[in-house]
């Protein structure tokens, strides 16, 4: 079952649970391996500071009506202006590998292990136990700060598209 | 064997009398038909527009999203809004969503050749408006339309729909280009923007000098209609039924908004 995305006001990651605000999200928001691994890859991209999204920007009239729909099911953000459309979707994985070291080192020393056991566990695809509470608030943070930047990204985008005209129609 | 002679005008005279009963008793029961048909399915289409209102109004969506990111949520507030007025444009859509609108140039002796803000001395009630810690305001109005619906020029209730939509639009707007650095204008769609609506803000747009930003799927995965209207792929679309058109302009209806 599709679950609530990260999409809305001020934030957006593609394909990431909206739980994903408050730590690793519960298990019906994780449904399957792939849902598992992308979470654990936005995480591990956050971390680092790297994005974990690839933005597009269309014109409104020319965006693909396939496209469209492909982003409506796979959760993917649309969102600009009335004249274009900014999609961010899932950077693929192979952009994403081997960067577990470094987003490690991002984290306080008293973190790292568990937080080492919980984004291993993900990247295989299966679902960690609940970290304890100073973890599970900071991945929350992590993830909030990576969507407000994948937002603005998109937005900025969007807005840089042509004025409409007076004729427009 | 024939029928007597004076039979015959007494037939026809029968014949007419009971076809008049037949059609006046049609025409008092298609009206009584099309008006339950037509109440059914506007009060589908304005419980529709309130339940997405509500779920995305809900406490664990749009209100928790703003409380992320440090803001503040207040629902349906009283907005007072400057009046103001642009021409009206009305769009048509006879080819479906891919091929887009187009401007609708045919008279439109029953809509409005105006569109305004706000009635003398009214105020309008958006859905909800978010405060940033920074004192930054964002207006949010929710919809839920269908994006695949077609319609030629000249439709009286294309026109009504359009008016009370750009209205609207042309309200919150007006309001944003008050102080367009500390506030913004969100529309939230359940599913794809239909493209008379995208006209239509472009448009406006235009006249207004500030946009609205447009955010599509909001959380539609809790939002069955949604994933519904986007199932069902333009061109699938079975064929809209005659009743069914008075019913759109009261997904936008203000008394519903």
């Amino acid at each position: 079952m599709r679950t609530e995305g990260l999409n809305g006001f001020d934030i957006a990651l593609p394909a990431v649970p909206q739980a994903a605000l408050q730590g690793v999200p519960p298990a019906a928001d994780l449904p399957d391996a792939a849902a598992r691994r992308r979470y654990g890859e936005a995480v591990i991209a956050a971390l680092t500071g790297t994005p974990s999204w690839q933005l597009e920007t269309h014109d409104r009239a020319r965006c693909p009506l396939p496209l469209r729909i492909q982003a409506f099911h796979e959760d993917w953000p649309m969102l600009g202006t009335a004249s274009a459309v900014s999609i961010l979707r899932p950077a693929p994985a192979d952009a994403l590998a081997g960067l577990l070291p470094q987003a490690l080192e991002a984290l306080p020393e008293a973190l790292r292990a568990d937080a080492a056991a919980v984004l291993s566990t993900l990247l295989r695809g299966e679902l960690p136990a609940t970290p304890r509470a100073e973890l599970q608030t900071l991945l929350g943070q992590v993830i909030l700060r990576a969507a407000r930047t994948a937002y603005e990204a998109a937005m900025a985008a969007a807005l840089r598209r042509p004025e409409p005209q007076q004729s427009a129609g | 064997m024939h029928p007597p002679s004076h039979a015959r005008p007494l037939g026809w005279v029968g014949g007419a009398c009971l076809a008049l009963a037949a059609a006046l008793l049609l025409s008092s029961r298609l009206p009584r038909q099309r008006e339950a048909e037509v109440t059914l399915a506007r009060a589908t289409a304005r419980d529709q527009g309130l339940t997405y209102e509500q779920h995305v109004l809900s406490p664990g969506n749009l209100p928790a999203q703003v409380a992320a990111v440090g803001g503040h949520l207040v629902a349906h507030p009283r907005l007072p809004v400057a009046r103001r007025r642009v021409a009206a444009r009305y769009f048509a859509v006879p080819d479906g969503w891919s091929a887009g609108a187009t401007v609708d140039e045919r008279p439109h002796r029953h809509a409005s050749r105006w569109w305004w803000s706000v009635g003398p001395g009214g105020y309008r009630v958006p859905d909800a408006i978010a405060t940033g810690t920074d004192g930054s305001q964002t207006l949010f109005e929710i919809k839920c339309p269908s994006p695949w619906l077609r319609f030629p020029g000249g439709q009286i209730w294309a026109t009504w729909m359009q008016t009370a939509f750009a209205s609207q639009a042309l309200a919150y707007l007006t309001w944003a280009a008050e102080d367009p650095a500390h506030r913004r204008v969100n529309y939230l769609f359940c599913g794809l923007i239909p493209p008379w609506a995208e006209a239509l803000l472009r448009h406006l747009e235009a006249e207004v000098g500030v946009g609205p930003r447009v955010l599509e799927a909001q959380f539609s995965a809790g939002f069955p209609p949604a994933r519904r209207f986007v199932l069902a792929v333009e061109g699938d679309q079975p064929p809209r039924p005659a009743v069914a058109a008075p019913v759109a302009p009261v997904a936008y209806d203000e008394e519903a908004d």
